[in-house]
């Protein structure tokens, strides 16, 4: 890291105060200032910022902050799995007592990798970790494994595979569900996280199409009966 | 912004209530023109198998409408063997070179013209690739794939043999009428002929008869064992033969691939047929497409030819190509014996 960011001087310390302070109010803001992404670009990867001024991701956001019950049906390369990695960082930065859970496939899909930015657990991690001054910002962050803990606020983000007993077993505050389409198991998680749900807690649901998981994620964004497929 | 009915945030963005108390929120790529442009698209169509027509337009393939179109459902109907891969397969179909059944004592293949066994190979056929010097014959192993039908005219009971070195289809049996023991009987006579093969057989249902038929009638004991690969170190389970269902993707995605990138043989033209049947339902699931409208339970009790080769290029996965191999005997004096006693010399030297 450079000196200059490590030791900012005054005007740069206030500067960075005043966008910590308004990425609080806003997770826009935290997309703006705070979040880097890792892009392929050719072969190699590079670091850039987190595109906050496209619509699509001002628009979501905007949804996201006045509705807690979100599925996502989407096409490729939309940069939703960063988006939803941002948002769980920023509500577990800015909230005290958060208890946010991140759900893959497979546990090692959302682990994945801090060094490359890869799977939910890892981008949250990449993105922690670009964070500059986190000292003068008081952020304090306990990075293990298949957690993310901020010790100031008590909140954490964990990193779970998919299915519905570990979720049954706690009352999370945000759920994020990528890929839910392809997880087997995505019914029981689903149902197992409703009672978390109706205590104000907030659940995304992320995928592309598929019906791996028996058609539970179709018939919830196409708004389908159970029994229908 | 709280959506209480259908609204178009921006374009190729919407979201809608739903009745769970969900938002539903549909993403195009027509949401980031910014990263998804024009030209982005093209190449991923053509990524994705779509076709460009003379006139400019794209024929989209049902990979495209899943990816980019979220069209959950877009594979139904489609064929799960590549076209492609098939039409390789046509100019290898051939007449079987005999046909084989039991003799009088059940034990043991002859030939007879009506017999039940359609043999392309022997298993005597040296293979395609040259032997390495100084040796002369070898035993080719063998694979072989068994799905077991109740034998009551329904659906086929079917034993399916392969070589393990080129994947190359040996011989084949289809008969609908045979019972779950006797397919055992004729499994073992089958697999000691075609060089004490690796049986593969599905368990469930009456697949277990006719295992156990093989082991405690015919004690022939070289069947293929489920292994438990999600320990640290693999282990063989206990039980014998194709344990899970037998269109899923751990045994027939391996089989698809083979069949696409041109990796085996094929030489019944029954059997070719019968690959060209096999379809994906709405659920992204296998099914043999007549019985695309028949409840999960009925499907799962349909036997049939590709299920066998499926199970068959399993077993051959795990063989080593060659049994055993014998070395060429030279003549004393000879250039080859003189090689042969140099390295027998240099392997003793070498030797603690």
């Amino acid at each position: 890291m450079p000196v200059t960011l490590a030791f900012p001087p005054r005007t740069t310390q206030n500067r960075l105060l005043a966008r910590w302070e308004l990425s609080r109010r806003d997770p826009l803001c935290f997309f703006r200032w705070f979040v880097t992404t890792n892009m392929v670009v050719g072969r190699e990867n590079v670091e850039t910022p987190f595109p906050a001024s496209r619509p699509h991701i001002i628009a979501l956001t905007r949804l996201w902050q006045h509705n807690p019950l979100i599925a996502v049906k989407k096409c490729r390369q939309v940069l939703m799995t960063w988006w939803a990695a941002g948002l769980a960082v920023w509500d577990g930065i800015f909230h005290d007592g958060r208890l946010i859970m991140l759900q893959g496939k497979r546990l090692d899909d959302v682990i994945g990798d801090e060094l490359t930015g890869d799977g939910l657990l890892g981008r949250a991690k990449y993105i922690l970790e670009r964070i500059p001054c986190k000292s003068v910002l008081g952020l304090e962050v306990d990075k293990r494994t298949e957690r993310i803990m901020f010790p100031a606020r008590h909140s954490t983000l964990w990193g779970i595979p998919q299915g519905g007993d570990i979720i049954r077993q706690r009352t999370a505050s945000g759920i994020v569900s990528d890929e839910c389409a392809f997880q087997e198991e995505f019914s029981e998680a689903l149902t197992a996280a409703l009672p978390c749900i109706r205590g104000g807690g907030w659940f995304l649901a992320i995928s592309t199409a598929d019906l791996s998981d028996g058609g539970c994620f179709m018939r919830l964004v196409n708004d389908m009966p159970d029994e229908d497929l | 912004m709280i959506i209480a009915e259908e609204t178009v945030l921006i374009p190729g963005l919407t979201a809608k209530p739903t009745r769970r108390g969900f938002v539903s929120v549909d993403l195009a790529p027509a949401a980031d023109p910014i990263a998804l442009t024009p030209e982005v698209m093209d190449a991923e169509k053509q990524r994705l198998g779509c076709i460009r027509q003379p006139d400019g337009t794209w024929r989209l393939s049902w990979r495209w409408r899943k990816e980019y179109e979220r069209d959950f459902t877009a594979q139904q109907g489609k064929p799960v063997f590549d076209s492609e891969g098939l039409v390789l397969q046509e100019p290898r179909l051939w007449n079987p070179l005999y046909r084989m059944d039991l003799d009088e004592s059940g034990k043991k293949l002859v030939r007879k013209d009506r017999g039940r066994l359609l043999v392309f190979i022997e298993p005597s056929a040296p293979p395609p690739q040259p032997l390495p010097t100084g040796i002369e014959t070898v035993t080719r192993s063998c694979g072989i794939g068994m799905d077991v039908s109740e034998g009551v005219g329904a659906s086929d009971s079917t034993i399916e043999v392969f070589f393990a070195d080129t994947k190359e289809q040996a011989a084949e049996l289809a008969d609908n009428e045979i019972k779950p023991a006797d397919l055992g009987r004729f499994a073992a006579a089958v697999a000691r002929f075609y060089n004490y093969a690796l049986v593969c057989c599905v368990r469930r249902m009456h697949g277990i008869t006719t295992i156990r038929t093989m082991l405690d009638e015919c004690r022939y004991g070289h069947l293929w064992h489920h292994h438990l690969a999600d320990r640290p170190n693999e282990k063989r389970a206990a039980s014998l033969g194709w344990a899970g269902d037998e269109t899923s993707e751990l045994l027939f995605g391996r089989w698809i691939d083979a069949i696409q990138h041109d990796e085996t043989q094929l030489h019944s033209l029954a059997c070719w047929q019968q690959h060209q049947q096999y379809i994906y339902d709405a659920a992204g699931r296998i099914v043999h497409q007549e019985r695309a409208n028949l409840p999960r339970d009925v499907r799962e009790r349909h036997g049939d030819r590709v299920i066998g080769c499926a199970l068959a290029y399993r077993a051959c996965l795990d063989l080593p190509w060659v049994k055993a191999s014998q070395k060429r005997v030279a003549p004393i004096g000879s250039l080859l014996h003189r090689r042969q006693e140099a390295e027998r010399k240099k392997s003793k030297s070498e030797a603690w």
